[in-house]
């Protein structure tokens, strides 16, 4: 079994799931970008050739087929092995909308 | 009877109502002679005599401070507003409606009144001029907001030009009204004078409608008389333009909820945590866990991680991200941001 990696704010959980209904995310000049900076533009990305990477019910899921290299440019390169993955964002919490009271 | 709009009426429908929103949201100059043109029409639709002196003021905010200085020491001033709404809107509101009751039926007076009526007066009232007013100053306020009472004029205007029929002196007196949108803003009518204020001459709005600028005021009149507010959140000038003067104090002892977490976003939720010195609640390999409350509002709970790589000078830099108010431990904290429980949450390689 694989196991649970993290670079920066993305985490890739091991899975075993039904591909049934997975869309195919197309790669960019030849890179599966997994996330992307919202300023900087920087992004966790890895080599399309060694994986596919697909939108699943509104999750993004990662299909590793030989090892790759998940790389960011400001994070230490992550070793992948082979298996399906979770890709995982991480969140903020919000608080909820103040409600008015009514004077 | 008026049953369904055709298919021109209602392609007009839209470019119709946005009229309106712009004439509602308009910031240009009032022409005075103008405005008091279409108020004298307006009393004299009323069959009242028209006032004898017309005063033009920057802002309302001038005609509230002309009438609290001058004008209140005689008590007849309630007293005739009263009268004159009567006679210059009261009448006007009930011939409108109980005639056009008659001639539309009840879905498309609901559509009409749901999309004109009720959209538009929550753009222009409840959005803007509701929190015009500081409570402590003691407003009177006015009944005819020109303007903005580009909402029912609207209403009863679109469901003239689909063919309803309005007696001949409820027709003039919504004749009246149309020009009053376009060339006034609020005015004060009594008997013997009449205030009219000029429009703003800056109003900034988000998405949803609401009072709203980052660098500047939202509202402005031209004597300068503005209003500051972040996403309809009316707040202190200094938080929007000089927000280097937010502290940690004033944050604490600001008692309303809303303005407080303005001044939080702009001051730095994580600063405030750290500069506040609130108590850290635990700490584990994952990261340290910190609370403080916030009087009227949610506890801030957020967890400080540090980076994995380091930095190019070989420190690592700490940050933090905010977690739900029922978190009490650093791992758990972490875990909840990937959506994941503490023990679920195991990253074997982390860079």
């Amino acid at each position: 079994m694989s196991e649970q990696l993290r670079q920066g704010d993305v985490l890739l959980i091991p899975c075993s799931v039904s591909m049934d209904g997975a869309k195919e995310i197309k790669p960019r000049n030849g890179r599966l970008i997994l996330a992307e900076g919202e300023a900087t533009g920087h992004h966790h990305s890895v080599d399309c050739q060694a994986a596919g990477l697909f939108d699943l019910t509104g999750k993004i899921l990662m299909v590793v087929n030989e090892p790759t290299t998940l790389t960011h440019q400001e994070h230490g390169a992550i070793e992948v092995a082979p298996g399906q993955y979770w890709v995982v964002r991480q969140r903020e919490y919000s608080p909820e909308a103040i409600r008015r009271v009514m004077d | 009877m008026i049953t369904q709009l055709t298919p021109e009426q209602e392609k007009y429908f839209p470019i119709f109502r946005d009229e309106y929103l712009r004439i509602g949201l308009d910031t240009n100059r009032v022409d005075f002679e103008q405005a008091k043109a279409d108020i004298t029409a307006l009393y004299e639709w009323g069959g009242l005599q028209p006032p004898k002196q017309f005063l033009f003021f920057t802002s309302p905010m001038i005609c509230e401070l002309y009438l609290n200085l001058i004008v209140k020491r005689s008590k007849l001033v309630g007293q005739l507003v009263g009268q004159l709404r009567d006679q210059l809107w009261d009448q006007l509101w009930d011939q409108l409606g109980g005639q056009l009751r008659d001639q539309l039926r009840g879905q498309l007076w609901d559509q009409l009144r749901g999309q004109l009526w009720d959209q538009l007066r929550d753009q222009l009232v409840d959005q803007l001029w509701d929190q015009l007013w500081d409570q402590k100053f003691d407003y009177m306020g006015t009944w005819f907001n020109g303007q903005q009472d580009a909402y029912w004029v609207s209403f009863y205007h679109f469901s003239e030009f689909i063919g309803a029929k309005f007696g001949k002196k409820t027709s003039n007196g919504l004749d009246v009204w149309k020009r009053i949108t376009r060339s006034c803003h609020w005015f004060y009518p009594f008997n013997d004078f009449c205030l009219i204020s000029d429009k703003p001459q800056s109003l900034s709005r988000d998405e949803q409608g609401r009072l709203h600028s980052l660098n500047s005021a939202a509202l402005s009149y031209p004597d300068g008389w503005s209003i500051y507010a972040v996403h309809g959140v009316r707040v202190p000038e200094y938080v929007v333009m000089r927000p280097s003067a937010i502290t940690v104090d004033k944050i604490t002892n600001e008692q309303n909820a809303e303005i407080r977490r303005v001044m939080l976003d702009k001051f730095g939720w994580d600063r405030y945590l750290v500069e506040s010195g609130a108590k850290a609640i635990h700490q584990d390999n994952y990261g340290t866990l910190y609370r403080a409350e916030l009087p009227d509002d949610e506890p801030l709970v957020m967890v400080r991680v540090t980076n994995s790589t380091p930095e190019p000078d070989g420190s690592f830099k700490d940050y933090f991200l905010r977690v739900p108010p029922n978190i009490t431990r650093a791992d758990e904290a972490v875990a909840w941001t990937f959506g994941m429980t503490a023990k679920e949450y195991q990253p074997v390689m982390e860079s």
